[in-house]
């Protein structure tokens, strides 16, 4: 029976260390909150959570409203150019080549706003009055993603103006060979 | 034998309760069906944009009608000065928006701006 003892004690040990680092060190993370900051989201909580409400069905609007944009500019200006380019036996092979990195982006855009719902989604949910440490890191986190979707409209943004590049480099030369 | 019995009655009862062993079948795949629809929902990006969401009620007569008159430009016919200049006029018009106006760019979500700042 003593030949076991040590094993399971080291066992034991370990198992308990890597219980203990599997445990959230709330300690930890509150240090990004002051105590302050913990009393406001705690007596807040309720206006905090109207406020992501709003703030989420308003990014939701703007979510439809600019995608719609965004598609008809592909589908119904883009596209149709190039493939009048492409019919009249001309050379479209730079416009086709924003184009594509227009869509791509659209992809991106979708993408990114998709993930910052789910994570504003998340901290709208969560009861900020019993753990503003998980709100406040859902929040944090909401805020970073919905960065990223700011920066995808950005990109789209200038693709736009790629494509108005090109196109006015095209006209330019159609204008120049047809006088 | 005993086999050969067990057997006997596992048809006797499933012959005596077909209808409910098909009620609870049809259930059961309607749920499956339901799930898989629902993963779809929300994995497509299709949540995002689903406006008739209860938390979406108020913003939901505010989104931007389609122009019916506005067919965009025609894919068909010759490149000539007047076709270019009317893909001009349609792109500028409609990429004002998206060029000249940032959107998702504001601190919403700032401390600040939720009244959850240290000061």
């Amino acid at each position: 029976m003593n030949r076991f003892k040590p094993p399971i004690l080291v066992a034991a040990v370990g198992a308990g260390l890597l219980m203990m680092s599997q445990m959230p060190v709330s300690a930890q993370q509150s240090s990004l909150l002051t105590d302050g900051q913990v009393i406001k989201i705690k007596s807040h909580c309720s206006e905090v959570q109207a406020t992501l409400s709003r703030v989420h069905a308003n990014d939701a609007l703007l979510r439809v409203n600019r995608g719609q944009i965004y598609e008809l500019i592909s589908s119904k200006l883009m596209a149709r150019l190039n493939s009048r380019i492409a019919l009249n036996s001309l050379d479209s092979s730079a416009f086709i080549d924003v184009s594509t990195d227009y869509e791509r982006h659209m992809k991106d855009f979708r993408s990114a706003y998709q993930r910052y719902e789910v994570s504003l989604s998340d901290a709208m949910e969560i009861d900020c009055t019993e753990d503003p440490v998980k709100f406040y890191e859902q929040l944090s986190d909401a805020r970073q993603k919905r960065t990223e979707v700011f920066a995808s409209t950005q990109t789209i943004a200038d693709d736009v103006k790629d494509y108005k590049k090109v196109f006015d480099e095209f006209a330019k030369s159609y204008q120049g060979e047809s006088q | 034998m005993n086999e050969v019995h067990e057997e006997d009655e596992r048809s006797y009862l499933i012959s005596r309760n077909r209808f409910v062993i098909l009620i609870i079948g049809t259930t059961l795949v309607s749920l499956g069906l339901v799930i898989v629809a629902m993963a779809l929902y929300a994995s497509s990006g299709a949540a995002q944009v689903d406006l008739s969401r209860p938390g979406y009620k108020e913003v939901r007569s505010q989104t931007r009608e389609e122009d019916p008159s506005f067919d965009g430009f025609s894919a068909s016919g010759p490149i000539d000065e007047e076709a270019l200049a009317k893909f001009e006029k349609l792109f500028e018009e409609r990429t004002k928006s998206v060029v000249e106006t940032k959107v998702f760019n504001s601190d919403v979500l700032s401390d600040e701006a939720l009244r959850i700042n240290a000061n």
